[in-house]
C-alpha cells in the first residue's frame, strides 16, 4: 500500500518535461555573439524549492576576463532548474563548490548576465588539465583566444 | 498509510481537475494518460520506491537507536543500494571500459547515477491532453493505424522554466514523417507512441529547442522550416531515441560504459551537442546514423557498429 501511494505521489511531481536538442551555435558565433567571456571559480552554492523541481544558485567569482569589460574577482551568481543530483536535461549544470568554469555571457532584458545559449555557455573545466569539457569538448581556451585574435 | 493512500488520490484527481478544466471526457485522458504514464516509468519509479521503502524501513527498525548509529545504518544502506544499482547497471559490453565490480569507487556510482537519471527524464510522460489535440486528418490517422503514433497538433503551455506555443502538423509535414517512419526498423519506431507539432519551445532565457523529450515527444515547427536549423529528419530520429532509452534501458547504460566510462566522454560525440551527455551521444549519432550513415562511419567505427547492431532493429 506504501509503495502503491509513493507511486502516484511520484508520478505527479516527475511530469517535467525537459528541453531536448537545443539549437547549437557554431563556434564562432558563441565566441562572437558573447560579450563577456570568462574563466571563473564556483565559490558557494544554494540548493533552493521550486515549483516542480528544486533550483540552485550558484555564485562564482571571475578568475580571468578572456572577453569583455567586467572586473576580476566580480561575483556572478546563476539561478538553474535541478540540482548536481537531479539535473533537469538540456539545462546547465554548474560543478560544486571550488571548481573551474569557462563562461560565455551576454545581458538580459534586466540588464543582468546569463549564459549565452543556455548549457552552450558553461564550459566545465577539468580539475589540474583546464581541458574543456561539455560542449567545449572539441575546443580550449587557446583556440578561445585564437578566434578572438581574428579581426 | 491510509491516509497517504487517501492523499494521493486526492491529489491525483484535484490536478487532473486543474489540468483540463473540470472537463469530465479529458480528466478521464489525463488519467488514462497518468496510469500509462506509470507503466511506462514504473521500473525507475520502482527503484525509487524500493529507496524510500528501505530507508523508511531502516528508520523504523532502528527507533530505539541513537542518531550515530541510525546515521551509520542509512549510510550503510545507501552504500549497498548504490552498489546495487551499480553492479544492476552496468552491463558487460566491454570490461575495460567500466569496473564492473563497483571498485572504482564514486565515480563509478556517480556515472551510474547519472544515466539513471538520463533514463528516468526519458521517460517522464504528459497527459497528451494537457499539450497537444489529436489530428484526425487522414494521414495522422493513416500513421496512427499504421505505426501506431497519435499525431497531435500542439497547445500553448509554460511552466517555471519552459514554454511553447501552438502549431499544428501540415499536410506536407505529415508526408514527410510518415515517409521517415517507412525507413526506419519496427523496433526502434515501436518506442515512440507520440508527436506534438509546437511553433516554438524555449527555455526562460529565450533559448531555443528543436524539441522537448518524454512522451509525447514535442517536435518545434520553426527549427525544421527551410531556413530551420535542422532537418525533420534528424530531430524526429534524435527524439525517438530518447523513446528508445525510455523503453530499452540497457541499451543506454551499454552506450555509457563503453564511450562514457566512468562517466567521462572518451572520445568525441558526432556533434558538440552529443559531447554533453551518453543520452544526447546517443541520439546525435542515431540521428547521424539514419541521415549521413557513412560520416557516422567515418567518425566512430566503434558508435557506428554498436547503433547497427543494437539500436537498429
Amino acid at each position: 500500500m506504501m509503495r502503491a501511494s509513493l507511486f502516484t505521489i511520484l508520478v505527479m511531481f516527475m511530469a517535467m518535461p525537459a528541453l531536448s536538442m537545443i539549437r547549437t551555435l557554431p563556434f564562432p558565433d558563441l565566441v562572437k555573439t558573447s560579450e563577456v567571456i570568462v574563466i571563473a571559480t564556483v565559490a558557494a552554492q544554494e540548493v533552493l524549492p521550486g515549483e516542480k523541481i528544486a533550483k540552485t544558485t550558484t555564485s562564482l567569482t571571475v578568475e580571468k576576463v578572456l572577453k569583455g569589460e567586467i572586473k576580476a574577482e566580480e561575483s556572478l551568481q546563476f539561478t538553474t532548474p535541478g540540482t548536481k543530483e537531479r539535473p533537469v536535461r538540456d539545462r546547465p549544470v554548474f560543478p560544486g563548490q571550488g571548481e573551474r568554469v569557462l563562461l560565455f555571457l551576454v545581458k538580459n532584458d534586466e540588464g543582468a548576465w546569463r549564459l549565452q545559449n543556455g548549457m552552450q555557455g558553461l564550459w566545465p573545466l577539468e580539475a589540474g588539465s583546464d581541458k574543456t569539457l561539455g560542449m567545449g569538448f572539441n575546443y580550449s581556451i587557446e583556440k578561445i583566444q585564437e578566434e578572438l585574435a581574428k579581426k | 498509510m491510509k491516509k497517504l493512500r487517501r492523499l494521493s488520490v486526492i491529489m491525483l484527481l484535484v490536478c487532473s481537475v486543474f489540468m483540463t478544466g473540470c472537463d469530465a471526457s479529458q480528466i478521464v485522458e489525463v488519467i488514462g494518460k497518468i496510469a500509462q504514464g506509470v507503466q511506462q516509468a514504473m521500473p525507475a519509479i520502482k527503484n525509487v520506491v524500493d529507496t524510500f521503502s528501505n530507508i523508511f524501513g531502516n528508520d523504523n527498525n532502528n527507533n530505539n537507536n541513537n542518531a550515530a548509529v541510525n546515521n551509520a545504518n542509512n549510510n550503510n544502506q545507501q552504500n549497498t543500494e548504490a552498489n546495487n544499482n551499480s553492479q544492476a547497471n552496468v552491463v558487460t559490453v566491454d570490461p575495460n571500459a567500466e569496473d564492473v565490480t563497483g571498485n572504482t569507487g564514486n565515480n563509478a556510482n556517480k556515472s551510474t547515477e547519472s544515466v539513471e537519471e538520463i533514463i528516468r527524464g526519458a521517460q517522464i510522460a504528459v497527459p497528451y491532453g494537457q499539450v497537444g489535440t489529436e489530428n484526425t486528418t487522414a494521414a495522422a490517422a493513416q500513421i496512427k493505424a499504421k505505426y501506431g503514433i497519435t499525431m497531435l497538433d500542439g497547445k500553448s503551455w509554460k511552466d517555471e522554466w519552459n514554454s511553447a506555443t501552438a502549431d499544428k502538423w501540415t499536410q506536407q509535414q505529415l508526408a514527410q514523417f510518415a515517409a521517415i517512419m517507412e525507413k526506419l526498423p519496427a523496433g526502434f519506431r515501436g518506442c515512440t507512441k507520440g508527436f506534438a507539432m509546437q511553433k516554438d519551445l524555449r527555455d526562460n532565457d529565450g533559448n531555443e529547442a528543436g524539441g522537448l523529450g518524454g512522451d509525447p515527444i514535442m517536435i518545434s515547427s520553426k527549427a525544421v522550416v527551410e531556413e530551420g536549423w535542422t532537418s525533420m529528419a534528424s530531430l524526429v530520429v534524435h527524439e525517438m531515441t530518447h523513446q528508445v532509452q525510455a523503453k530499452q534501458p540497457d541499451v543506454l547504460r551499454q552506450w555509457a560504459a563503453k564511450f562514457w566510462p566512468n562517466g567521462k566522454l572518451a572520445k568525441s560525440s558526432i556533434t558538440d551537442y552529443g559531447n554533453t551527455d551518453a543520452g544526447e551521444d546517443m541520439a546525435e549519432c542515431v540521428a547521424e546514423y539514419f541521415t549521413n550513415p557513412e560520416k557516422m562511419r567515418q567518425h566512430d567505427p566503434e558508435r557506428y557498429d554498436f547503433i547497427k547492431n543494437n539500436i537498429w532493429k
